[in-house]
């Protein structure tokens, strides 16, 4: 805990050395987010609804998905650059410290200014919550749901980033398997048929983010597995990025690079 | 120490591209039996490429070898990696270990968190560092703002925070200038003679012989030498060499001198080398070269360490042949 402490102190220091620039950055990647969101806003200005879902309802989803992006990218610039270290046998180094490996890539650096796109996120929720009159009865669930989302992302990385002990390079099935994934998950997921529905549900389950809580709470749903899907993706998906990135550590101990 | 027994290790290298390509094993360490007792300097040798840094990430937890033991400070290295590594230090030269957008001080406080140092032994720690490194200058200043000497001294230290016995440095004054070679050798040495068992892998002979007691020399994934440095040096005799530049070929007179020093030209570079041996001596064939040849430019040259591992290789092969 206490070299968390010390790296966000240190990280806070570093990166808001040019006042500006930090400023200018964070807004403008809120802003970045926010021009998503106004493609949302300009869809649902044409058509009442989208799969049956009310614009406050999709800018719910779209709140929880990036306010959770927004808080895995804060620790998980080293696992997003994974590659890198791989490359670079940057690796090496974390492997002769008494620490886990997760835990020091997660330590690499803070990344402030994603805290732009929680703040966005939060709002964009916020404000749709209030405007349908739910805001005082749904709020802590937000705010959990934004949390487990954080750690579903946290798992999914973690078995993406494991695919470069074998690869070295990584960066294309990133992008295939989890940047498309996830734009997917701020729209209600049965919008794109069967088949990416399943995708999102099973296989790379951002849909539990945000699609099926909310489809519970938003009272879409009747089924309350919908409202439990997070709980169980973050649950289930732990064991397997565990093993993932040991069989991971086991083959790079064997062959190095 | 360090105990090694048996290390085998053999890489699969795909050969070709596509379906067609074969499988190609390749062996890095063959058998390799060595020991390192507490408190020396090691100085580990051999040209690119002979399993020399296989060694070290297997001796540092960071590759588990295919067969045999190793014992290093009590620990197993790669069976009890995290109980291990907190004992051990290790620079690389070319990769860090602070971080790259963090000044020096930051990137030491962490390390001490990270090897959960007591802050107050950290503190005296880092300051006996900042100190012996000089680093006051540079300690408030990012990693990635830094020379390449700068970085280089602020890594010897990054390694140090949390006091281990036990160091291995691989290359750590690759691409220092001569100044910043001999204060870190200075520090290197202070280290050691304060008790600190030292693993340094270098291709810097000079380096081997201010520092090092015993070396250690390998070639194609074997130990062909293991003694003091004096053996080394009596081992292979390789002699050293006088080199002129020439600005013009030599009058046959000239040639003849060259031939009597039984000395060799190399007409397309105009460089002559002739060695040093027991009859004369380098003073003696200088003032003969100044006198018959052309002379440009001239310098003394000690043998240097692929030399002398090749010159032990050969050695080696003709023993094996002879028995």
């Amino acid at each position: 805990m206490g070299v968390f402490l010390t790296l966000v102190r240190a990280s806070w220091r570093a990166q808001t050395h040019y006042r500006f620039n930090f400023f200018f950055t964070t807004v403008s990647s809120g802003l970045a987010m926010f021009s998503d969101f106004l493609l949302i806003w300009w869809l649902l200005m044409n058509f009442p609804s989208l799969g049956g879902w009310k614009l406050e309802e999709v800018a719910c989803i779209f709140g929880i998905v990036n306010c959770s992006w927004g808080l895995f990218r804060v620790i998980g610039v080293g696992l997003k650059n994974f590659q890198e270290f791989m490359l670079s046998g940057r690796f090496d180094v974390l492997l002769v410290r008494p620490a886990s490996t997760v835990l020091q890539l997660l330590l690499h650096r803070f990344d402030l200014k994603s805290l732009g796109g929680v703040v966005q996120g939060l709002g964009i929720g916020f404000v749709a919550l209030t405007s349908m009159g739910l805001l005082g009865q749904l709020w802590p669930w937000f705010l959990l749901l934004c949390l487990l989302g954080a750690i579903i992302t946290l798992e999914i990385n973690i078995i993406l980033a494991a695919i470069a002990f074998w690869t070295i390079r990584n960066e294309e099935i990133v992008v295939l398997a989890f940047y498309a994934t996830r734009t997917a998950s701020e729209y209600p997921a049965h919008i794109f048929g069967p088949f990416l529905k399943n995708l999102l549900t099973f296989a790379i389950p951002l849909a539990t983010i945000g699609y099926f809580p909310l489809g519970y709470l938003l009272g879409k749903m009747q089924n309350p597995v919908a409202l439990l899907s997070p709980f169980l993706a973050a649950g289930g998906l732990f064991p397997i990025s565990f093993v993932i990135w040991k069989m991971g550590m086991h083959h790079y101990s064997s062959t190095g690079t | 120490m360090i105990t090694v027994k048996g290390i085998f290790k053999t890489y699969h290298v795909y050969q070709g591209k596509g379906w067609k390509r074969r499988k190609k094993e390749i062996h890095a360490l063959e058998n390799m039996d060595f020991q390192v007792t507490r408190g020396e300097c090691l100085g580990y040798i051999g040209p690119n490429g002979a399993g020399k840094s296989t060694t070290v990430k297997i001796l540092t937890g960071i590759m588990v070898p295919d067969s045999g033991e190793v014992i290093s400070n009590g620990y197993c290295p790669w069976k009890e990696r995290k109980r291990y590594v907190k004992n051990i230090g290790v620079v690389f030269g070319q990769k860090t270990q602070m971080w790259w957008d963090l000044p020096v001080a930051d990137s030491y406080a962490l390390l001490g968190s990270l090897y959960r140092v007591e802050p107050r032994k950290a503190r005296k720690q880092i300051d006996f560092l900042v100190d012996a490194l000089q680093l006051s200058e540079i300690f408030h200043q990012p990693v990635r703002q830094l020379s390449l000497g700068q970085r280089m001294r602020a890594e010897v230290g990054a390694a140090l925070v949390h006091d281990p016995d036990l160091l291995f440095l691989d290359e750590p004054s690759i691409g220092l200038d001569v100044v910043s070679q001999h204060n870190l050798q200075n520090f290197l040495k202070q280290l050691n003679q304060s008790g600190k068992t030292i693993f340094l892998t270098t291709h810097n002979l000079k380096e081997i012989e201010t520092l090092c007691t015993r070396a250690m020399v390998i070639n194609q994934g074997k130990i062909i030498f293991h003694g003091t440095i004096p053996n080394l040096k009596k081992m292979t005799e390789l002699p050293v060499m006088v080199k002129v530049q020439l600005f013009e070929n030599p009058t046959p007179e000239g040639m003849e001198q060259i031939r009597a020093l039984s000395g060799e030209y190399d007409r397309e570079q105009g460089i002559v080398a002739i060695p040093a041996g027991h009859e004369k001596g380098v003073a003696e064939i200088t003032r003969i070269l100044m006198h018959h040849l052309p002379v440009e430019d001239l310098r003394v040259e000690e043998p240097g360490i692929e030399e002398i591992v090749k010159a032990i290789y050969l050695q080696e092969l003709s023993r094996n042949r002879v028995v």
